[in-house]
């Protein structure tokens, strides 16, 4: 156990990055259509989030993002079509503002 | 094999720290259950038929990463997991979260989903036993 600690203790993040690796960032006024998109082909769960006109990460967009989508439509009620329109303009800046609102049954 | 009591998931979120390169790792003897490493107690679990509305209001109210789906034998048939639910979005309509999770899960791509009580292995999942070392699970 004293082992695991050490390792643990003496090696930094860096230390376990791979000499190579594609970063996968997104920009907060990309698509949502187009993140889930690129999440599933890069076959990643989260990506950070980039604000491109304050140069600095905003936050990460997760899995728990799109849940908390597919629930704000479905606890609405609202209708298919209705639905993927509004999804279909949904930009990363736009859904975080979507999930502040607070839920009206 | 059977999984006679589901009470321990081990996700892979767990272990991923230990990816480290060019380390000496062969030393890491240490087996899951003596460092108690996932989820022992108050384990949520889901039934074949559990409408899948529900279990992603689980994965947000309880903090969780993921389900196994039992039978009436508390038998693992499956695990449904958070990233499945980006394989639900990419379908298009998030409509008719009603389903059963047996349905979702049946639209994982590239493996025939048989749930049958005879059938334990699953290609995707791995089943350990606290008694597995790290060096077993890979």
């Amino acid at each position: 156990m004293m082992q695991m600690k050490e390792i643990l203790e003496k090696n930094t993040c860096y230390d376990i990055l791979p000499l190579s690796y594609k970063v996968i960032v997104f920009d907060q006024s990309l698509l949502v259509k187009k993140a889930l998109a690129a999440l599933l082909q890069n076959a990643v769960q989260s990506a950070p989030v980039w604000d491109t006109a304050n140069h600095q990460f905003v936050g990460m967009l997760t899995v728990t993002d799109f849940i908390q989508l597919i629930l704000y439509y479905f606890d609405r009620s609202t209708p298919i079509d209705q639905a993927l329109e509004e999804i279909d303009e949904l930009t990363i800046t736009a859904l975080r503002g979507l999930m502040q609102l607070p839920c009206e049954k | 094999m059977y999984v006679s009591n589901t009470d321990r998931i081990v996700s892979h979120q767990n272990i991923s720290l230990l990816k480290l390169q060019d380390l000496d790792l062969s030393s890491l003897n240490y087996k899951i259950g003596d460092l108690k490493l996932g989820t022992y107690d108050n384990l949520i679990t889901a039934r074949h038929d559990t409408p899948l509305i529900e279990i992603l209001r689980l994965f947000i109210s309880k903090g969780i990463s993921s389900v196994p789906i039992v039978d009436k034998n508390d038998v693992v048939l499956n695990v449904y997991e958070k990233y499945d639910v980006l394989l639900l979005a990419r379908e298009g309509p998030y409509y008719n979260l009603d389903i059963p999770v047996s349905d979702a899960l049946a639209r994982r791509p590239l493996v025939n989903m048989k749930i049958a009580a005879s059938l334990i292995f699953f290609p995707q999942i791995c089943i350990g036993f606290p008694r597995d070392t790290f060096l077993l699970g890979g």
